[in-house]
């Protein structure tokens, strides 16, 4: 009975969180219009290219999937490090080691049967990913330095060397002003799902790893000491887990997953490594994973409601004045609204006024 | 290569290099010490230094004044800097994750705003700017060694002034006082009739205002243009030098100091005639020197402090 009870609330919770997630897109969305019409000579136009225009033909909702890809992973990638309670705000910097290494990997890499060349060049960019990451946990775990800090550094020097290493050693030398390395070799890159569908298969190992992460963090034991871990690091102490190794394993998750976005980026995407491509794909994952409240099919989805909203921007910013930062704009009032949860109170009190209703 | 460092070091020229860029991180760096004092580490410096950044050139160009320029710089990060503390506070979302959706939105909005009234999407270079004053000493100028402090701007001046009156503030004025007891509990605070939310708030005002002035000196006072998203970590650096310098102000003055060498060193090996290695590579030396500084400064720091007590590893700064 009270089994039931407790579920009943947290199925209306979740219910509340739910609803207020929604209002909370709806005012962003509303008031990313607004911002429109005050600024704008043509503001009809530039809010129907954002809000509608991107579901209008076959090309633009490719696109949406093919942007929704990455954001997926590195949503998954903050979620990850959020549930454990650390802040990875250096996904960005993994995401360009991962696509860094990947596309050395790919184009240094001869000689191999190509089955194994795929496979090799996925490893070498996940595992780049991964240890990157895990020099923020192993600074955290050994001698508690605020993650919060070295992984922003590293986000700086990831860019930097990155940049710097496109720009001389390995830049194409024809690639005429484009600072980009040598185009990946035809086989590695990931084709069209089908004839219909032409966006790449990306989206395929995406969803699969939602499926991965939502089963590592739901049932499996190293989720279930992570999530320990991130709800009271006393008592998991206590408890006689090794916060160290957690602290660690989560770091490199986190990093694994941010590297794979940026190797499916590349092969899927550019087919190249551009000199910083994706310089808000870091902070967009944050994002993505605090909408979702770190969980990971709420991830899939708000990735393509970003896609979507990111789609719109680019379509608003060729045929009208406004420019595609609006988008942000939009997304950084959705997320004060959420993470300072100001809508729930309202909500409650309405359940409560309806509920009282009822009773009488 | 070391001998060319070594002149620049001798002939003094490299001082003046680490002033100007280490002003903004330590007026950052103070600001954020306040807010650390009450508990809350201030991810959103960077963006209120940008938002300065922006407001500060705007103003200037328009009323050919530098000082009018810093004052609405000043003015748009205090409101930048009351807004993550309404939100923290009022709202009690994570500061974290509020700091960096401040952050987003500076840079947001202030592409956006370049967009709307300037027309470009990527730098703003107005005519008429007024740059922040050069103080030049007299009778120092001509010194050798002592000519050393003439010749800096303004705001560097304001930027050492502001350790000293940090330093005053928190340790000899019953404001400060309030201020660290809210910080180390707030319900012995209030117990003892501490407004806690009061001396919060004034904190981030504080905050907002040393943010605006490190702004507007990097628009205003080394360069007089303004780029997407200049500050370039200046804020974050502020955030490593805060540890750098355990949370106090003479500290982050030497944390400051150090990061400002590593800065000034990698510029002129940049500038080194015949270099063969890529720019980017020596951009990121200041940032790899601010994780060794730190990670050895807390080593030495746990050392210390491992005494009796066995600490729960990662239990502060959760």
């Amino acid at each position: 009975m009270k089994q039931k009870i407790k579920n009943l609330n947290m199925s209306k919770k979740n219910y509340t969180n739910i609803l207020s997630t929604v209002l909370s897109i709806a005012i962003a969305v509303a008031l990313g219009c607004l911002l429109i019409v005050m600024v704008s000579d043509e503001p009809l136009a530039a809010i129907k290219s954002l809000l509608f225009q991107p579901l209008s033909n076959a090309f633009y909702i490719n696109s949406i999937i093919n942007k929704a890809t990455p954001l997926i992973l590195v949503g998954l990638s903050a979620s990850v490090a959020f549930k454990t309670g650390l802040f990875n705000m250096g996904v960005q910097g993994q995401f360009y080691v991962g696509a860094f290494m990947a596309a050395i990997a790919a184009n240094y890499i001869v000689g191999l049967p190509k089955v194994l060349h795929v496979l090799l060049v996925f490893i070498i960019a996940v595992v780049a990913g991964a240890i990157y990451a895990s020099v923020a946990g192993a600074l955290k775990s050994y001698f508690n330095i605020n993650e919060v800090v070295t992984t922003l550094m590293l986000n700086y020097i990831a860019t930097l060397v990155t940049s710097g290493m496109t720009n001389s050693y390995f830049r194409d030398p024809d690639s005429g002003g484009v600072i980009r390395m040598h185009y990946i070799p035809e086989y590695l890159e990931l084709g069209s799902i089908s004839s219909t569908i032409t966006a790449h298969a990306g989206i395929v190992i995406a969803v699969v790893m939602v499926v991965v992460i939502h089963f590592l963090m739901a049932h499996s034991v190293p989720g279930y000491r992570m999530k320990t871990v991130g709800q009271n690091k006393v008592f998991a102490q206590y408890g006689g887990l090794n916060i160290k190794f957690i602290t660690i394993f989560c770091f490199v998750v986190s990093g694994a997953l941010a590297g794979l976005a940026g190797t499916i980026e590349v092969f899927g995407m550019h087919r190249s490594f551009f000199d910083d491509f994706a310089r808000e794909m870091g902070g967009d994952g944050l994002i993505i994973a605090l909408l979702a409240s770190n969980n990971p099919v709420g991830v899939l989805l708000i990735s393509f409601f970003f896609a979507y909203l990111k789609i719109g921007g680019q379509i608003m910013q060729q045929n009208t004045d406004v420019s595609r930062e609006l988008v942000l704009i939009i997304q950084v009032i959705m997320i004060m609204l959420i993470s300072s949860r100001i809508l729930t109170p309202y909500l409650n009190k309405r359940r409560y006024a309806k509920e009282v209703g009822k009773s009488v | 290569m070391f001998r060319f460092l070594f002149q620049q070091v001798l002939n003094l020229s490299i001082f003046t290099m680490v002033f100007k860029l280490v002003a903004p991180v330590l007026l950052a760096a103070i600001g954020g010490l306040f807010c650390g004092k009450v508990g809350v580490m201030n991810i959103g410096l960077e963006g209120a230094m940008l938002v300065s950044a922006f407001f500060s050139i705007v103003v200037n160009a328009m009323t050919g004044n530098w000082f009018f320029g810093i004052l609405a710089g000043c003015a748009a990060s205090v409101f930048i800097c009351l807004m993550l503390a309404f939100f923290i506070f009022k709202y009690k979302a994570h500061h974290i994750v509020s700091g960096f959706a401040i952050n987003t939105f500076a840079s947001a909005i202030t592409v956006f705003l370049l967009q709307v009234f300037f027309g470009s999407s990527g730098s703003y270079q107005p005519a008429g700017v007024q740059m922040i004053p050069v103080v030049n000493i007299p009778v120092l100028e001509n010194i050798p060694v002592v000519s050393l402090l003439s010749g800096h701007s303004f705001i560097v001046w304001i930027a050492f002034l502001s350790v000293i009156l940090c330093s005053i503030v928190f340790y000899k004025t019953p404001f400060g006082a309030h201020l660290m007891a809210v910080g180390e509990n707030v319900q012995a605070a209030r117990s003892v009739g501490i407004n806690d939310l009061k001396i919060k708030y004034v904190a981030f005002i504080i905050c907002g205002i040393l943010c605006g002035i490190g702004g507007a000196f990097l628009s205003t006072g080394t360069t007089s243009m303004f780029v997407r998203d200049m500050t370039a970590g200046n804020g974050f650096i502020a955030l490593a030098v805060i540890s750098l310098g355990n949370s106090k102000p003479y500290g982050v003055l030497r944390g400051g100091l150090i990061f400002g060498f590593a800065n000034a060193i990698a510029i002129l090996i940049e500038t080194y005639p015949g270099l063969t290695i890529p720019s980017q590579f020596i951009q990121a030396i200041p940032y790899i020197v601010t994780i060794l500084m730190l990670s050895i400064h807390t080593i030495q720091n746990n050392r210390k402090m491992m005494g009796p007590v066995k600490k729960i590893s990662g239990s502060v700064n959760g």
